[in-house]
Parts: C-alpha cells; structure tokens; sequence
C-alpha cells in the first residue's frame, strides 16, 4: 500500500489527479482492512459460537442422560412399587397364584429379557414344603403347586441353593423341560405336559433362580441374563420378599387379631358370670332379709288358721247348741281370720315374687316407682339379712324421707339392688369399726331422700371408716373391693355406678371423711 | 442553541480549531470534552475556563466525532445552551449509590424538573447503584450516561468538570427539561447463544463462580483462541468483552454484561454491571456485520421524540468497538446521518440508558444515543 502510494506520488499526473487516485486508494485500504478485520472476526466468533454450542449440547446431553436415567429409575421404582402394593393386599395363598403374572409384567416392565418367569416360596423351611408358581410365556399362571423339596431333584436343587442364600443358573435342553413338565403333570399341577410345552416349545432354557428370604424368584430366558439385569431381577426378588413379608405380617396380624377377638368374647361371658353371681351374692344376702320377711305373714297365717281352728270347733259346739247368735258371732270371726290369713298369704307371695324378680335378668324395663318405698323396703331387708346370719350384728339406722318426692320412672329391681348394695356396704362398714372401736361406738346408718330441683337425691350415710382419699377414684372401677378376699366380688359398685349412671342418667358420687363417714350419693333425673 | 464539533491531539490544535470555530460569533457556553488519557486534558479544561467556557468531561476509551472514530485524541462539543439551562454537578466517593443519590438530590434542587446526563469514572464500580441512587431519590428523571474509559489500560478514567477531576466520581450535565429535551435510546444486537448457566457465587459486580466452576476459567475455555493473547488478562480485555453474559434482570429487563477485569487469584471475573448471585444468564456473541444497519435503524426510532435535535451524543461500548473494528466509523456515519446533526461521543466501559419498551438501566455492547434540543 505504501509503495502504492509512493508511485501515485511520483506519477506525473495533477495533483487534482493525484488526490482522487490516493483517495480511492485510501478506499482501497480500507475495504481491504474491513475484509481481513471480518475474516478475523469471523474465524473467532466461529470459534467463540462453536465452543459455546459444543459445550451446550454436550451439557444437554448430559442432562438428557440424568433424565433418561432418573426417568428409568422412577418407571422401575414405579414398578417395584406396585408389585409390592399388589403383594401386600394378598390374603391367601389362593391369591398368592396371582403372584406370577404380576412378575411377568415387572419383568417386562424392567425390561429384563425373559421367557419363563415365576416363583419358588418356601412355606415352611424345616419340613422343606415350596410353593412354585409358574408363569406361561404370555404371563398367565399355568402351574401352582405345593410339594416338598425332595419330590422332585430339581426343587431339592433349588431349596438347596435358597439355604445357601445363593442364585441358581442352571441350563435346560428339550429333554430335561419334558422330564420337568412330566413331573408336573405326575404331582398333578398342570393337566398335560404337551400344553405346558406346546405353549412355548423352548429348546435351550437358561433357568435363573435368585433368592430372597423367603424364596427364590424365577427368570427362564433363551440366553443367560447380564450382570445388570440379573441385579436389576435381584431388586425385584428383594422387591417380592418385602412385599411377601407384609404379606405374611398381616396374616400372622389376621391371625393375632381373631384371638384378641375370641378373648374378648370369652371375657364378656366371663364378665357375664360375674355379674350373674353378683346378683346371686345379693340375692344370698337378701335371702335372710326375705326369710325374716316371709316369717312375719306367715305367723299371721299359722295363728289365724290355728284360731280360726278352735273357732269351727266352738262354732260346731254352739251350732248343736242351736245357738243362733254366737253361731253368727264366731262364723263372722272366722270370716275375719280367713281374710286376714288370705291377706298375709298373699303378702309372702308378693315377698316370693320380688325375690324371684330380683334374681332374674332385668328387662330393663322403666316403671314408676316410689322411691322412699322401695329405700325403706330394702333397708329392713338388708338389716334382717344381716342380723339373720349374724346374731351380734347391731346398727343403730335411721330414715329421713322426703314425702314430697314424687314417684320416678326408673328400672325398680335394678334401682333396689344398687340401694341394696350401698346399705350393705354402710352396714359393712359400721360393723368393721364396731369390732375395731367397741363400746362407746355406736354403728348408725342413715338414708335419706330429698326433692330437688328436677333430681330425686338418694344419701346412704354410714359414719364407719369411711373412703381413703388414696382410693376413692378407684371405688367405682369394675373388680376393685377393700373387702378380705372371698367376701366380695369388687363389682357391686360399679355395677351399681353402670346402673346409675347409664341405665338412669344419674350421678353416684361419693363424701368421706377418713376414719368418720362415708356418704354415697345417687342422684336420679325426675 | 447551536453546536459546533472540534477535536485534535495537542492543545494548540484545539486552540486554533475553536478559534475558527468562534470566527462567526459562536459564543459557547459549555464544551463537552471527551479527551484520551495519553492527551492533555488539563491545558484543554484551563483553555475553556480562562475563556469562560464550562466543561463536562470524560476520560474515553476511543473517540467519536461526527463519522470518525478516534483514537488518542481530544474531541470537543462547543454549545451555546443557555446557562440558565443547564448545570454542572460533581462528586465523589466510594459509594456509588449515595453519592448519586445526592446528586439526583442536587439536581432537584438545581431544577424542578432535571434531566441529568451523568458520566462515571472508576473501574470497578457497580454502576448499577448510579441508576438506583437516582431513581430512589425521583424515578421520573431522564437518566442518559456512561462510564469513562482508559484506553483499555485499566489503571484509571477520570471525570471532570473546571474546577474538578476524579478517578472516582460522577460528572453531570443537568439541564431544566422544560427549556432543554432530551432523549435516548440504547441499542445492542447481540444475540445469546447456547443453554442457560447459573451464577452460583457472585457479589455485586463481581462473580466468582458460574455453575460452579471458577468464572474465569469458563471464559477461557470458550474464548481463549489461537494466535490470540495469552494471559486470562488479556484474554478478558480482548476477547471476553465481545462475549459479554446475557442476563435477564427481575424488572424484565435484558442487559449484557461484559467482563472488565480478572482478578488472577481468585479467577473471578470484575463485570461492568452487577450480576445477581443465583441469577440465570446465557452468552452472547457479537452480532454479524448487518449490525449497522440494525442499529441505525432503531436508532432513527428517535426521531419521532425529536425530530431535529441541535446535537447528538453517543455513548458506545468499547466492546462494540472491538467488535466492529474497522466499520465501527460506518456505524457513527449512518447513525449521523439521521438527523445530520454535530455528533459527539466516546468508547465507554458501560453505558446508561433506556432499551426499546424498557425502563432505564444500566447495559454493556449498546451504543446508547442522546439528543437534545434547546427549546427556543
């Protein structure tokens, strides 16, 4: 350029004529410039875009390869997933056949190539019982059955090999699948050896058997399996046996829960017994109380038809007389005595009858009741009971009524057993501290009743030993007694609590001072 | 307001250039001066205040007058912009975003309604913090700008004004926008290639790390070239500006990027702009060659805010300089001939300015217009 320009300048032309030639040749030069600036520009953005993309795609394809993977991960985890869903619903061994289709479909799934699939449990390991089921090539169960190992070399072989926790690869001919398929067919698992080979006539078999803790799961392909695919069976295998595991848990669970159940129904008619024999044991101790009862009518009956006795005897006497009006005198008196002995007659009969009521099962059945009736009528039972079997019981018992209490609709032998039991308990009491204290104790035990707004209040009061702090939350649970054992049951109470409280939706609470008083406290909606 | 352009190398041809230029009455008011490091700027600056002259000015990385590109020269602006229009302001101090925010706060004190062309100086300043310190104080101001070079020395650019010089501070030219307006509009045209990366360490203006790897050892990878320089150094202020990183910003926003300066140690790479830790980003190539006329183009989009500007200026990225090479002249001479008006302007480490449908913000690889015209 420069020696251009030299020779422009030394040309003999004008110099007008020598501004435009350098002129143009500054264009010149400048074109050229841009030409190789751009050529250089070129080359490196080429460089510059290559690298970039280079390092783009390969960057992508890294990616592509992280999401293929993580894509066949979560198809295979999916899968296992599933299997183990399906597994673990199982309840049966009958269900257990539907074991085999599933793992064809895993198989494919996986996509380890296969042609037979199936699987080996073992159902019991000291008696060497298995249970092999067996997949036809298009995934339905053809062969389930249950033998011992040793009924055939070739489950001997393969128990062998789960006892040693180890894969079995074993190669089958045409021959060997036939004795296989015979030996089915003799134990009776699939009806004829040609329909299990017809299926899929197989002249080279590779078998694989990989273990797992409770059985061996089976690939049969035409080639042996690649260490990638037998561990990606083995994740299967592992897959089937946690699976299987729930499977067994929850039988074992199933198992477990229908003896808790039968428990629990042997303990209700246990409970049952008991609270039988707690309405016995009352009624043992009523016994004394009736018979004292039933002794009162029943002297009126003796003495009546005694007296009545001698009155037909004077009414004969008078009659041969033809003595009128005593004849009228004594038959009226002995009209008296027979009503009066019908009257007390009929009373032991209502006392036989309550008795046999109180023994019976409750109906349950609510009628109206007079409550201060029903306190006072077991109260003299309880007492006569008591002093009946024992000749030095002595209580001093008071009663308050409340006389405007109307008459309530409860449950009356239910209502009369739970005030039975608390006066015996107050009785019970009282005697305890009088063999404790002596003289100058004198045993009492109040019940009262009271009105109140829209309850009827029932007080048992004994000024015995009273109810320990310790234990009073304790008094009302089922089985819990302070009495010497064999003397009470522990169920008085709260049965009389259930009474209460869920038979009449009332309140049984209880006042004590330790060592002065107890007082039990029932309270019955009107 | 009328504008004359004058430029050369030594003060005495300046001084006979203006000279010429005040033959015909010309009485300016205020010299835009944009002056290389290797020249004289100081004799330049006491020339215009013992004529009365005021300075705005700015060291550069390659000049730009009308259609000419520069190199190692002084190009002068001369206006005759009424002095109650405009003001000079200054400061200085490490922190970017106080120290613009009181200007921004000066600004509105100078002028209800300011619009402010600031120019920066410092290397390594996160200049975003120029903008944000602006529009925290009044989001409505015009901001137009850019960041003084050093002729690709990187050892210090300077801003000044009569009275006043720093290699750390800001120089701005507020003017009352209802007696003078101004617009701008920053263009780029470099395209992004290849898959998004992530800035996995990085403060402020400086990233240590992209995907992970060290940020210089990425740029070298990709754009260390043959027959090119050596050092990472080198590379960087050759090669690595021309492929600055693309990033997409929270307000939306898309801006480059370009790397200033490695830092050997760390191999972390010093970037004309603050990139977010976590932020996604992309390269970019330079655009081909028809980036001219592109550029031209959406540059004349301007003219439908200011149809017949008194003066233009133009801010333009080193890196476009780089990259244009020798036709970096073409594109001054295509974008003057738009309104065929005085252009003055210089090679910037950054620039501010507004991009198409987009707010103002700071960018790289853009030449970023400003026109002005006084209102009569």
């Amino acid at each position: 350029m420069e020696d251009l320009k030299n020779i422009i300048l030394s040309l003999d032309i004008n110099s007008e004529e020598k501004e435009r030639l350098l002129k143009q040749l500054k264009a010149v030069q400048k074109t050229i410039d841009s030409a190789e600036f751009r050529y250089q520009r070129t080359i490196m953005d080429k460089a510059a875009i290559t690298n970039i993309l280079n390092a783009s795609i390969s960057e992508i394809e890294k990616q592509k390869a992280v999401i293929e993977k993580q894509k066949k991960e979560a198809t295979h985890r999916a899968s296992l997933d599933s299997i183990r869903a399906e597994i673990a619903s199982m309840r049966t061994t009958k269900d257990l056949e539907k074991i085999t289709p599933l793992i064809w479909l895993e198989l494919n799934i996986l996509n380890i190539p296969f042609v037979r699939s199936g699987v080996v449990l073992v159902h019991d390991e000291d008696t060497e019982k298995l249970g092999i089921y067996l997949a036809t090539p298009d995934g339905k169960s053809i062969a389930s059955l249950q033998i011992n190992a040793n009924q055939t070399v070739f489950s001997q072989k393969i128990f062998n090999s789960w006892k040693k926790k180890q894969a079995l690869i074993d190669q089958w001919n045409e021959t060997t699948f036939l004795e296989w398929a015979n030996s089915l067919v003799k134990l009776g698992a699939i009806a004829s050896a040609e329909d299990y080979l017809m299926s899929n006539p197989i002249q080279n078999l590779y078998l694989h058997f990989l273990p797992f803790p409770q059985g061996m799961l089976y690939v049969g392909n035409v080639n042996l399996l690649t260490e990638e695919e037998l561990s990606l069976a083995q994740s299967l295998a592992d897959t089937i046996s946690t699976a299987y595991a729930r499977y067994e848990d929850f039988n074992k669970l199933d198992a477990a829960k229908q003896q808790v159940d039968n428990t629990l129904k042997d303990l209700r008619s246990a409970q049952q017994q008991l609270i039988q024999s707690e309405k016995m044991a009352s009624l043992g101790e009523l016994t004394a109380g009736i018979a004292h009862e039933i002794q009162n009518p029943l002297n009126f009956v003796n003495n009546f038809s005694e007296l009545n006795k001698e009155l037909i005897t004077e009414l004969v006497e008078e009659i041969k007389k033809g003595n009128t009006a005593d004849v009228d005198l004594l038959a009226n008196d002995i009209k008296e005595n027979s009503e009066k002995i019908n009257f007390h007659g009929k009373r032991a009969g209502d006392i036989v009858k309550g008795m046999l009521q109180h023994s019976r099962k409750s109906e349950g059945k609510k009628e109206p009741t007079d409550i201060n009736a029903l306190c006072d009528e077991y109260l003299r039972l309880s007492y006569h009971g008591l002093r009946a079997k024992d000749k030095a019981f002595n209580a001093k018992f008071e009663t308050s009524f409340d006389e405007t209490l109307p008459e309530i609709k409860v449950v009356t032998q239910d209502l009369g057993r739970v005030i039975l039991n608390l006066i015996n308990n107050a009785f019970y009491s009282v005697t305890e501290k009088k063999n404790q204290l002596g003289e100058g104790y004198e045993p009492t035990v109040k019940i009262s009743t009271k009105h109140n707004k829209g309850t009827a209040e029932i007080r048992v009061y004994d000024n015995g030993n009273g109810v320990p702090a310790s234990i009073k939350d304790k008094i009302l649970q089922p089985f819990f007694t302070t009495k010497p054992s064999g003397l009470g049951t522990g169920l008085g109470l709260s049965l009389s609590y259930d009474i209460i409280t869920k038979v009449h939706s009332g309140n049984l609470t209880v006042e004590s001072r330790e060592g002065e008083f107890a007082e039990f406290i029932i309270q019955l909606p009107l | 307001m009328l504008a004359k352009n004058i430029y050369g190398e030594t003060i005495d041809e300046i001084k006979s250039k203006y000279a010429k230029a005040i033959e015909d009455g010309f009485a300016p008011t205020l010299a835009i001066v944009f002056s290389s490091i290797t020249r004289d700027r100081k004799s330049i600056v006491d020339f215009f205040s013992e004529k009365n002259v005021t300075v705005f000015g700015s060291t550069t990385a390659g000049e730009i007058v009308d259609d000419e590109v520069l190199e190692h020269s002084s190009v002068i602006m001369l206006l005759d912009m009424n002095k109650e229009n405009f003001k000079i302001l200054r400061e200085e101090g490490s922190d970017t975003y106080s120290i613009a925010s009181s200007l921004a706060k000066k600004a509105k004190e100078t002028f209800s309604k300011p619009s402010i062309i600031v120019i920066s100086s410092g290397l390594t300043i996160d200049a975003e913090q120029i903008i944000k310190g602006v529009k925290d104080v009044d989001d409505t101001i015009p901001l137009y700008g850019g960041l003084a070079g050093d002729d690709l020395t990187m050892k210090a650019s300077y801003v000044f004004s009569n009275t006043f010089e720093s290699s750390n501070g800001l120089i701005a030219l507020v003017v009352n926008r209802d007696k003078v307006e101004i617009h701008g509009l920053a263009t780029s045209g470099w395209d992004d290639i290849g898959i998004e990366k992530t800035i996995t360490k990085s403060e402020g203006n400086i990233v240590y790390t992209i995907d992970d790897e060290p940020a210089a050892d990425v740029f070298v990878k990709f754009f260390k070239f043959a027959g090119t320089v050596d050092t990472a150094a080198e590379i960087v202020v050759m090669n690595f500006a021309q492929y600055p990183l693309q990033l997409k910003k929270d307000n939306g926003n898309v801006v480059l990027r370009a790397p200033m300066m490695v830092d050997a140690d760390s191999k972390a790479l010093i970037f004309a702009g603050g990139i977010p830790q976590g932020s996604k980003v992309k390269f970019s190539v330079p655009p081909g060659f028809d980036l001219i006329e592109k550029t031209a183009d959406k540059v004349s989009a301007l003219k439908n805010e200011i149809k017949n500007p008194d003066a233009v200026l133009m801010f333009s990225c080193k890196a476009r300089h780089l990259a244009l090479g020798p036709m970096t002249g073409d594109e001054a001479e295509k974008i003057r001939s738009i309104w065929n008006k005085p252009l003055i302007g210089f090679f910037t480490y950054g620039e501010i300015g507004t991009a198409k449908d987009s707010v103002c913000d700071f960018h790289n690889e853009t030449c970023s217009m400003v026109v002005m015209e006084e209102i009569k």
